[in-house]
């Protein structure tokens, strides 16, 4: 219990030091963009908009602590302006409608990787000398050296584009509004697969050559030489007494590898026009909408803040040592 | 793959969790049981020489020279300024343009020679100021301790954690464009990485007695933290600087793919981002979209082979192992080579046959061979060796480590694992023949027959399961009874033993050394075996516990009646429990005799070695002597009947004086 | 001969008559902070102990692990600092001269011999290094060709081949290493050597080598040894005197064989009879036994804790024979159980016959 709590308060440390951050920028970077910003844009705007605009981007006279405190009490209550790009949405509104988006791209994506992944690097650690242990490690690292969104441009152009079995981008087809249909639901697989598969396709070959390594090092444990002693079953040795065990520095690697997924997964975004936040993270940067761009990261970064504080209460089920201290 | 995936891999297999190596140089190798990582920092010299010689490595580096000249030389190869229009749009590879041009005439080879120049440059350039960050917290958090280290950690954690690519893009957009702001940006999210990995590395080796015997020798702290340290993180700096540069590059294509660098600079990300942004693949153009992606990929590939040979070379394990031709792969990877032959004729002047014990043997081991074959060499870990255990006989085997004695109760279980081989002799049980048997009668022969107490009950126990699973697995898999059954079985067992029934729920972490001991011994009676093998069971505990363990498992022998082959290099402790024992040295029995015979006349040199490491507790005081280091027996005889069941291995008498006579093994090394 | 090794042989000399404690403990007590930043507790390792090496002597500091008897010598070799207590070397009280770190000075009169030899010697540096090291900081080496004879010196003296000055530590033997570990502390040609558990990582048969060379030390050159151990047979076979502990506290001293003969702290005894010896005549009766180990090794770490005595006053050091302290309200001189514990009379044969 002691351990989530201070997990805890590291994570709100950490949001609070992105949310600083996200202060700091506008008002110490040089070159002022946020004014080239309202110069564009200003025409718009209603005058309780550019006010708030104004607070949130320091272009006020308020002494620095003020517009802080200010600053936090938005963050915390969602009030983090209007979108520039998609104006006069609210920045909230923007990232409510297609986080949905994210989360299934990327939480579909990383779940296929990470079974996928950890159980071919536990059968290749058991078969030693085995396919699996010799001839399928380097091929995925090759695959994996690939950027992103180089594979996911070359998925689209030879299945998309070329070979035509899948859409070329968006998340549904044209013309179709979502619904709880099995139309839709398919439609929506279909324009799945693609980015889908170009994540799990990059990023499988760290989690099994992760997996693999520790699985080598648990199998030489005494513990397993006494199961074997003991005569149990092979499946049995291998997933109760050695992958067990092997999970336990998985756990703690998935929660640290997850921002590079996610960043994997905006660029995938990006090529597949699917209508995710990095899709949006991206026309936020091309339209100068500082206030979108903010909003984006500090909801990406919440997200991975609590998806590692879910780890790390399953860490503390899967791990009874810890359960004590 | 990220940093982090890679670096972490590398972490887990490098520091720490090592311990010792056990054998001394020119003896065989250590029983194969706790084979574990070296956990030894590898001295730089041999580092790098073994780094070369794997093909991984060299591979790697292959790649990444060719792409450095390529862009050392790419002014000399495509003169002139890349971005110029030399053709028309769009063109296929040709003579003319090998690669082709892009959607505004540019040639495309020339972009990307060009390219890698800058691409290689962030990439190497971003590597380099995390890795020197990562180096300087790690060496800070080790000098400064306590307060300073938990700040750093704090910090270094806490920008891991943050999403490195929608920084890198928020970032990206408050600075002004320009390649130095990518590189900025690109080390302020890349070094945290660098930091955590070496920043516990940089500790583990802090709290090493070789530093603290530097301070004992009076060096001051700088000289510690660069000269006593700093050597000993050259690996897995290295690794880590990998890490990042496989990072720096890729980060550095993204970020400029989204437009967010400077796009007027010619590199593999730029061009990608024009490609993409001129429609390259949806006009069938590849040429103008393939050669870069390609390169980036050439080059992560490189280091991460690069890298991964630095995780091999400083843990061997990871590097795959042959299969073997011959022999039958045994569950754990053990390997036996089938078709040994009938021992029963070779080397009749043993003292298998002649122990008068029992007319049918529990166990009959003869000539016994072990090899270890490794890459270059092939070591005999157990060399013809032949003993027998009668029905209830406690038969001792003592020896140091590395002498074989492991290897011999591995292989009685057939537990051994790849590179051991059991090469000659039999093992027999009760008539059957061990080493012939089919996975599933070894499965169901292992602890019902025979079972072991390993020499660690921490490391023996899975400290993720309860020990009463642990003891009802044995039950729900040999006698296949319901769990509910196998527990209440298990409580008994427990309380056999001593410990309360309670204790079936707790985890091996939260009993003491010699309740865990307990726990292995109750779990080895548990289906009754008429063989016992105990391998140091005694040796990690303190001596009140030892012979607590001890009275133990005489009472339980009284009770059940089992057979013991009880393992250990203290003499004392074996003759005092023993009925007969045996010696061993090098793979090889030096001597065998009835326990009590052994304590009263040792005759092998090397058995009174080992006597007098354990001085009396009562008498006078008198001067012992030990092997000198560097005194080695070699070529062994077989054992010679020197009284009834006392067997040496000839040596050089005279018997008389012992002192002249160890003085002269010396002499003769 | 060097004149250093004349001024050792010469200081030998006088030892035996002054039998002044060249280190004077007194009161050391260490706590160890557990817990994180929020949780922060005490763990005491040593409660007030009191100890003296004297000039010339091999004093044996045995107990079991987490007695706290490293803790002892990383507190002499300055490698923790105590909570609190005196620590006197040659009448100094370091701790107030030196209170943040150790002089130089103070280095060249204390070294320390750690357990793991595979741990002790940096990988990345050779033999050369090591002894080169610690005579040229010291001072014992000012030219090139002295340097190169006080290597093959020491050397010698701890029968090293002189080859292996090249050798890398993962290339030498645990015998060889721990012999280098040894020469390293003899080059400051120091007054005491911390030796703790020097021989339990080594390999059997070159254990007793070790401690014979410790004991040659001794004699030739006066050098002073704590000898921290877990094995009261090595105890016995070296040192002079041998000081017991038991949960951070000195429960027993005295001079070894006679401490050896006739233990008379209860903790002392169960650990004796512990001990598996063969050639002991009688084995200790097991009823006793048992009852002896549920008393120590019972709820609290006192086996007559039940009678409140300790709780109200804290036992005082009894002197059983000058020389000769245990720490118990329950002491009662001849103790006839702990006598028979290890009856060498051959009274107790029957027993076992």
């Amino acid at each position: 219990m002691l351990f989530v709590l201070r997990r805890l308060g590291f994570y709100l440390l950490a949001f609070w030091v992105s949310v600083t951050l996200n202060f700091l920028l506008p008002r110490f970077m040089p070159g002022d963009p946020v004014s080239r910003m309202f110069a564009r844009s200003q025409s718009r705007m209603t005058p309780e908009q550019i006010t708030q605009l104004q607070q949130l981007f320091g272009l006020d006279d308020r002494p620095l602590w003020q517009q802080y405190v200010d600053y936090l009490g938005n963050v915390f209550t969602g009030e983090m302006g209007v979108s520039i790009s998609r104006f006069p949405t609210p920045v909230v509104e923007v990232i409510a409608g297609q986080i949905g988006w994210t989360l299934l791209l990327g939480g579909t994506a990383l779940l296929i990787a990470v079974v996928v992944g950890n159980l071919l690097g536990i059968l290749a650690a058991w078969r030693r000398g085995g396919f699996l242990d010799s001839m399928l490690p380097p091929v995925l690292v090759f695959v994996g050296s690939f950027p992103y969104f180089w594979l996911a441009m070359g998925a689209l152009y030879l299945f998309g584009v070329s070979l035509g079995w899948f859409p070329l981008r968006h998340a549904f087809s044209a013309g179709t509004s979502p619904a709880w249909t099995g139309e839709f639901v398919s439609d929506v697989a279909v324009h799945l697969v693609l980015p889908a598969v170009t994540i799990v396709v990059v990023s499988v070959g760290g989690w099994m050559l992760a997996m693999r390594n520790t699985m080598i090092a648990t199998n030489a444990e005494d513990y397993i030489v006494m199961a074997e002693a003991k005569g149990l079953r092979p499946g049995r040795i291998m997933f109760r007494y050695a992958a067990r065990n092997a999970m336990l520095p998985a756990v703690t690697s998935f929660g640290m590898s997850l921002g590079f997924v996610v960043g994997g997964a905006l660029l995938t975004e990006v090529v597949f026009a699917y209508p995710g936040v990095g899709y949006q993270l991206l026309a936020a940067v091309q339209g100068l909408d500082y206030p979108l761009m903010q909003g984006i990261f500090l909801t990406i970064t919440a997200a991975v803040l609590i998806v590692n504080f879910l780890v790390d209460i399953v860490y503390v089920r899967l791990d009874p040592r810890v359960r004590v201290s | 793959m990220s940093v982090t995936e890679s670096t972490s891999a590398s972490l887990g297999a490098a520091p720490g969790a090592g311990s010792r190596p056990k054998v001394p140089r020119d003896l065989t190798p250590d029983a194969p049981a706790p084979a574990r990582p070296s956990g030894r920092p590898t001295p730089r010299r041999g580092f790098l020489r073994s780094l070369l010689r794997n093909r991984k490595a060299t591979l790697g580096v292959g790649i990444l020279l060719l792409f450095g000249a390529l862009a050392l030389l790419a002014p000399l190869l495509v003169p002139g300024d890349p971005t110029v229009i030399t053709g028309s749009g769009s063109q296929a590879p040709s003579a003319a343009h090998l690669l082709g041009t892009t959607a505004k005439g540019q040639d495309v080879l020339a972009l990307t020679l060009w390219g890698a120049r800058s691409s290689l440059a962030v990439g190497f350039l971003v590597g380099l100021a995390a890795t020197l960050v990562g180096v300087t917290v790690g060496l800070a958090a080790a000098y400064f301790g306590k307060v300073t280290d938990d700040v750093l950690s704090l910090v270094t954690n806490v920008f891991l954690l943050l999403p490195g690519l929608p920084l890198l893009v928020v970032l990206a957009a408050f600075l002004p464009p320009g390649a130095g702001t990518v590189v900025v940006v690109l080390i302020v999210t890349g070094w945290a990485g660098a930091a955590r990995v070496l920043r516990s590395l940089a500790l583990s080796i802090r709290a090493k007695d070789f530093v603290a015997a530097a301070t004992v020798t009076g060096e001051g702290s700088g000289w510690i933290m660069f000269r006593e340290i700093l050597p000993n993180m050259a690996s897995i700096v290295m690794s880590t600087f990998l890490g990042v540069v496989i990072f720096g590059i890729g980060s550095q294509a993204g970020l400029e793919f989204l437009g967010l660098g400077d796009v007027s600079v010619v590199s593999w990300g730029t061009n990608l981002y024009w490609a993409s942004n001129d429609g390259a693949l949806m006009v069938g153009a590849w040429w103008a979209f393939l050669p870069s992606g390609l390169c980036i990929a050439l080059v992560a590939f490189a280091l991460s082979l690069l890298n991964y040979a630095v995780d091999e070379v400083t843990n061997p394990r990871l590097r795959v192992p042959r299969r073997r031709r011959a022999g039958v792969h045994a569950p754990g990877g053990g390997t036996v080579v089938s078709g040994v032959a009938d021992a029963a004729t070779s080397n009749a002047t043993s003292p298998a046959s002649a122990t008068g014990h029992s007319p049918t043997p529990v166990l009959e081991v003869r000539d016994l061979t072990v090899e270890y074959r490794g890459e270059n060499r092939t070591v005999v870990g157990a060399d013809r060796v032949s003993f027998t255990i009668g029905e209830g006989e406690v038969f001792g085997l003592a020896g140091e480590s590395g002498c074989g004695k492991s290897t011999v109760a591995h292989a009685i279980m057939r537990l051994l694992r790849a590179p051991a081989v059991i090469t000659d002799g039999s093992v027999r049980f009760c008539g059957r023949d061990v080493l012939a048997m089919p996975d599933d009668e070894l499965r169901s022969f292992r602890w019902r027959d025979v079972a072991m107490v390993f020499q660690s009950a921490m490391n023996s126990l899975n400290p993720v399961m309860t020990i009463g699973d642990q003891i009802a697995d044995v039950y729900t898999t040999h006698e296949r009874v319901s769990r509910s059954e196998a527990l209440r079985r298990a409580g008994d067992l427990l309380e056999l033993v001593k410990i309360e029934r309670s204790r079936l729920r707790a985890y091996p972490h939260q009993l003491s050394g010699g309740m865990r001991q307990r726990v292995v011994i109750a779990m080895a009676v548990a289906l009754r075996p008429r063989l016992l093998i105990m391998d140091e069971p005694t040796t990690a505990l303190d001596v009140v516990v030892q012979q607590e363990i001890m009275a133990q498992i005489a009472d339980l022998r009284r009770e059940l009646g089992f057979a013991v082959l009880f393992i250990t290099h203290d003499m004392s402790l074996m003759i005092e429990l023993s009925d007969r024992m045996a010696v061993m040295y090098g793979g090889r029995f030096v001597e065998s005799a009835p326990a009590a015979t052994i304590l009263a006349e040792p005759r092998h040199p090397y058995t009174r070695a080992l006597m007098n490491a354990f001085p009396p507790l009562t008498g006078p005081r008198t001067e012992l002597r030990g092997l000198a280091d560097g005194v080695r027996f070699t070529d062994i005889g077989d054992l010679v009947e020197v009284v009834g069941g006392h067997w040496v291995a000839p040596h050089d008498e005279p018997d008389d004086d012992r002192h002249d006579q160890l003085r002269d093994e010396e002499a003769s090394e | 001969m060097s004149a250093t090794t004349d001024n050792a042989r010469e200081r030998a000399g006088t030892v035996a008559a002054d039998g002044a404690p060249v280190v004077e403990i007194r009161g050391l007590v260490k706590d160890f902070p557990v817990g994180g930043l929020l949780s922060r507790g005490r763990f005491r390792a040593l409660g007030g102990i009191d100890l003296d090496v004297r000039r010339g002597e091999i004093m044996a500091l045995v107990g079991e692990s987490g007695s706290g008897k490293s803790t002892i010598a990383r507190c002499v070799a300055r490698l923790e600092q105590p909570t609190s207590g005196t620590l006197r070397v040659d009448g100094v009280d370091v701790l107030a001269a030196e209170p943040r770190r150790a002089s130089r000075a103070y280095r060249a009169k204390v070294q320390m011999v750690f357990q793991d030899p595979f741990g002790s010697l940096n990988p990345a540096h050779r033999v050369e290094h090591f002894l080169t090291r610690a005579l040229v900081l010291h001072g014992r080496a000012t030219s090139a060709s002295t340097l190169k004879r006080r290597l093959t010196e020491l050397l010698d003296t701890v029968d090293l081949d002189h080859a292996l000055l090249d050798a890398y530590p993962h290339e030498l033997s645990g015998g060889q290493r721990q012999r280098v570990a040894i020469a390293r502390a003899l080059a400051v040609e120091p007054e005491v050597i911390l030796a703790d558990e020097p021989t339990s990582m080594l390999d059997v048969s070159v254990r007793i080598g070790i401690l014979n060379l410790m004991r040659r030390l001794r004699d030739e050159r006066g050098i002073s040894l704590l000898y921290i151990t877990h094995d009261l047979a090595a105890a016995r076979y070296i040192a002079d005197r041998t000081t017991v502990m038991f949960a951070g506290e000195v429960v027993e001293a005295g001079e070894s064989t006679a401490l050896m003969a006739g233990p008379a702290h209860p903790y002392t005894r169960l650990l004796l009879s512990a001990v598996p010896d063969p050639r002991r005549a009688g084995t200790f009766d097991p009823a006793e036994r048992a009852a002896l180990r549920a008393q120590v090794l019972g709820a609290t770490t006192c086996p007559y804790a039940a009678d409140g005595r300790c709780r109200d006053d804290a036992p005082v050091h009894h002197v059983v024979e000058p020389g000769w302290t245990v720490r118990c309200h329950r002491y009662r001189p001849h103790a006839e159980v702990a006598r028979r514990a290890l009856d060498v009379s051959g009274t107790a044969t029957a027993q076992t016959a």
